[in-house]
């Protein structure tokens, strides 16, 4: 029995901007949920953000909102008004989920805040994304990628100067959508279950700080004994860093055409020895005295490092892979779409956008029966006005009086 | 925990995952309340899991400049490092740990038994392992129609990468995200390396499994999810690779980007202290122009607008600085963004432990346990007007709940128990090959 879409039935109201509120807001649209976006008059600050498809920056262009905004339908509202405000009323009473970016207060601000919503809609979960949290001292502070990273992250990625830096492209703001798409999920697993909606406070800063990617950890280790992750400056002449385990390949690796990235734990190397197949290499790991020796590391790297290099990066992938060795390709994004795997997958795809026109998107990040669709391409500004204000009910003539008022 | 009123309280996780990306997947669930049993190998020590290696010596502690090993309490490996290392106990909070080795038949017996009275199993292994053993979605679906699955391999379960090993650090750059990561002139080769991958498929894993259990709800259906981690890492890039496609190319741009100018990182007073800034628009410009104290500088025309700035960054990244090194970096920060401007400190670890606003969000707290004494944890991203969220035990010790899940959730008999034991699925230590602790 094939299952109906993973979220079918599920009504979003997008009140977000950018990147993070969006980027939820998608996860839900690709899944099956029907995601209205509500733009104000001059659109989603992200429609004027690059990179550009054309070259230029037409609106219509920008790769980061093609992106971000799949299966969504777009409408236009100014709900800062009174007949504004009555119309978005209208549009939470039927929804399930709204998320919104709006800087804390603001619906507050239009008379909307949670407790009024839940008001018009019990069970309604309202999902709140902000640089810093919904209150507390740096409640009205702004943030950007750059800022994200420093709060966490930044200290322990640094250039061979020293200095922190970013990790490039808008990893934080994908990654606070991300988080505010699983708790919102929860929030919706909760009012379903109770009848009782639930507000999510879903914030860079704690995506940032509550991360995997070393951040937790760190602070536990710091709890534990109170060192810190700054790390010890290297010089710029300094190799970069082979091995924190001995002299083992870590690290990148010259190929013919590019580098790879190495990865060799203890337990790894007789995988590593029968990647490399060399004699000389295996006699040397069984020799505890000559690995001991310090002119050995230095040994132990060439030989890797000629394997390496006399090979393509997807040979030494490759035939390192079969026998278990961490070895991976250094590619660069433009080479995804004719990557073999991505392309069997469908991780990358071709589709046709009516105004940007032949047009690679980005497929599922994870696969489910019944699950990821694409069904229309990222819409233009307001583009279904008339189609979602019929539905709600409001006459053709309510529709072109408010758009004569700047309400749509 | 009944009467938590948590949204998955009832529900039972049986949780195989290494390393950080399954085990971030599964913090949620057990922080939302679900049951969630850590099935643990005591005869193969998962690197990065339990610790870096099983057993490092106090000395290796101690000179590690890496917090994955040094973090240790007090920089003691102590009796069972595995119990005590900060790789893990960020993480394992609320979590069951129950040992098995599900390569014997016993032990794969017993696993089936545990997910005929489960409804979620999660994963992180290359699917080769699981289905050596027989322990695919069907033989599992087939014990337990309804069970929901999640496999998260880096590659997923098809494709030429399926079977692909490799922490997150190894595998951002098959995606590109070494490609644009550093100065301009810092080579793919050379970029400093992150773990963004594991923080990114935790989420998403969450996401998942949430929307298929709600699925389930109200369908009785259960599910296969085939999570690639690499496929979701392309996600939070896509802007990049869809231009890529087009030929156009993204390159590393260090601290700046095309929508912020000045933005950068600055020293500030004291060693190896920085703030970051960033201004958006012309408006901002001029309010930090008088932060600064309207220096003559700053009133060249060429700076009124964000292409000037662009254009000249590299004098006005050296002219900020001038301002910033002989401040602290907290006062910079305050000051710009009472000025609305976005500005952050450059924290690290001792900083965010004195940081108000997590303070205000109530995001450290303390636990207790057996194995490492009493320390303070940073708690959930996820917060919300809901029930709290679980904060009830501490991280498990290896093998800490055989008892109760063999004894009170499976009824094992006093010989069964005796049996799983005789066979040694039971242990606190990790074994070497003749059943002595590492």
């Amino acid at each position: 029995m094939t299952p109906p879409p993973l979220l079918d039935g599920l009504r979003v109201l997008e009140l977000a901007t950018g990147i993070a509120g969006p980027y939820a807001g998608k996860l839900y649209a690709d899944y099956g949920a029907d995601v209205v976006k509500v733009e104000p008059r001059d659109g989603d600050e992200a429609r004027r953000w690059g990179p550009f498809l054309s070259g230029s920056d037409d609106p219509d262009a920008s790769a980061l909102f093609l992106h971000l905004n799949t299966n969504k339908r777009s409408i236009t509202l100014d709900p800062s008004c009174d007949r504004g405000r009555k119309v978005l009323e209208r549009l939470i009473s039927i929804a399930d989920v709204v998320i919104e970016s709006y800087r804390p207060g603001t619906l507050e601000g239009w008379g909307l805040g949670f407790e009024k919503m839940k008001a018009i809609n019990r069970s309604l979960t309202l999902t709140s994304i902000s640089p810093f949290g919904q209150d507390g001292p740096y409640r009205d502070y702004r943030g950007s990628e750059i800022v994200y990273w420093a709060l966490a992250g930044m200290n322990f990625t640094r250039e061979w100067d020293g200095r922190p830096v970013v990790l490039g492209g808008n990893l934080a703001q994908y990654q606070a959508g991300n988080l505010a798409a699983a708790a919102t999920m929860a929030a919706v697993t909760q009012a379903e279950l109770t009848g009782e909606g639930v507000h999510v406070d879903a914030s860079h800063f704690l995506a940032q700080v509550g991360s995997a990617s070393g951040a937790m950890t760190y602070l536990v280790a710091h709890a534990y004994n109170g060192r810190t992750s700054a790390p010890p400056r290297p010089s710029p002449e300094a190799p970069p860093m082979r091995s924190p385990f001995g002299p083992l390949p870590n690290g990148t690796f010259r190929c013919i055409d590019g580098a790879v990235m190495v990865n060799t734990l203890q337990a790894w190397i007789p995988r590593m020895l029968r990647a490399i197949g060399n004699r000389e290499l295996s006699a040397i790991f069984s020799d505890p005295l000559r690995l001991a020796e310090p002119e050995t590391a230095e040994r132990i790297n060439e030989i890797a490092s000629a394997w390496f290099a006399s090979r393509a990066r997807t040979d030494a992938m490759t035939q390192a892979q079969r026998e278990g060795w961490p070895v991976t390709a250094i590619q660069d994004p433009s080479e995804l779409a004719n990557d073999l795997h991505f392309r069997e997958r469908g991780a990358v795809i071709e589709t046709d956008h009516p105004v940007a026109g032949r047009l690679t998107q980005i497929g599922p990040p994870f696969h489910i029966d019944g699950g990821w669709s694409q069904r229309r391409p990222a819409p233009g500004l307001g583009e279904h006005n008339s189609e979602v204000y019929v539905e709600l009910g409001l006459s053709i003539e309510d529709i072109s009086t408010y758009q004569a008022l700047g309400v749509i | 925990m009944p009467g938590s009123g948590l949204p998955l309280e009832g529900l039972r996780v049986l949780d195989i995952t290494v390393a950080w990306s399954g085990p971030f997947t599964t913090m949620f669930l057990a922080d939302l309340g679900a049951e969630v049993i850590r099935v643990e190998n005591p005869w193969a020590f998962p690197s990065s899991t339990r610790g870096v290696s099983p057993r490092p010596t106090p000395e290796a502690v101690g000179a590690a400049n890496n917090l994955n090993m040094s973090g240790y309490p007090d920089l003691d490996p102590g009796e069972r490092p595995w119990n005590r290392s900060a790789v893990f106990n960020w993480h394992g909070r609320n979590k069951r740990s129950a040992t098995l080795d599900i390569r014997k038949p016993s032990g794969r017996d017993m696993f089936l038994r545990l997910v005929e009275v489960s409804d979620v199993v999660v994963e992180n292994n290359p699917p080769k392992l699981l289905d050596a053993l027989d322990l695919g979605y069907e033989q599992l679906a087939q014990r337990n129609p309804s069970l929901v699955v999640l496999r998260m391999p880096a590659g997923g379960l098809t494709g030429p990468y399926r079977d692909f090993v490799g922490f997150g650090g190894s595998f951002e750059g098959l995606v590109g995200l070494r490609s644009f990561r550093g100065y301009p002139t810092t080579s793919p080769e050379n970029a400093p390396g992150s773990l963004h991958m594991d923080t990114a498929s935790g989420a998403t894993g969450a996401f998942a499994l949430l929307a298929a259990l709600r699925r389930r709800r109200r369908t009785g259906q259960g599910a296969l999810i085939d999570l690639s981690q690499l496929e979701n890492l392309v996600q939070q890039i896509g802007e990049i690779v869809i231009a890529g496609a087009q030929g156009i190319v993204c390159g590393p741009t260090g601290n700046r980007d095309d929508r912020h100018a000045p933005q950068g990182v600055y020293p500030c007073a004291g060693e190896d202290r920085w703030v970051a800034i960033s201004v958006a628009s012309d408006d901002e410009w001029c309010a930090l122009k008088h932060l600064m104290g309207n220096p003559a500088w700053a009133e060249d025309p060429k700076f009124s607008t964000a292409d000037g700035r662009m254009a000249d960054h590299d004098e006005l990244d050296l002219r900020i600085s001038g301002w910033t090194e002989d401040l602290d970096r907290y006062d910079v920060f305050h000051l710009c963004q009472a000025a609305g401007i976005a500005a952050a400190p450059v924290m690290d670890e001792a900083d965010l432990y004195a940081d108000p606003q997590l303070a205000h969000l109530g995001f450290f707290r303390p636990l207790e346990s057996p194995h490492t004494g009493r320390h303070t944890y940073p708690a959930s991203p996820l917060r919300w007007s809901g029930p709290s969220l679980r904060w009830e035990r501490a991280s498990p010790g290896l093998g800490d709940d055989n008892e109760y899940v063999y004894r009170e959730v499976l009824k094992l008999t006093d010989d069964e128990y005796q049996a799983l034991a005789t066979d040694g699925h039971l242990s606190n230590d990790y074994l070497d090959r003749q059943g002595q602790p590492l």
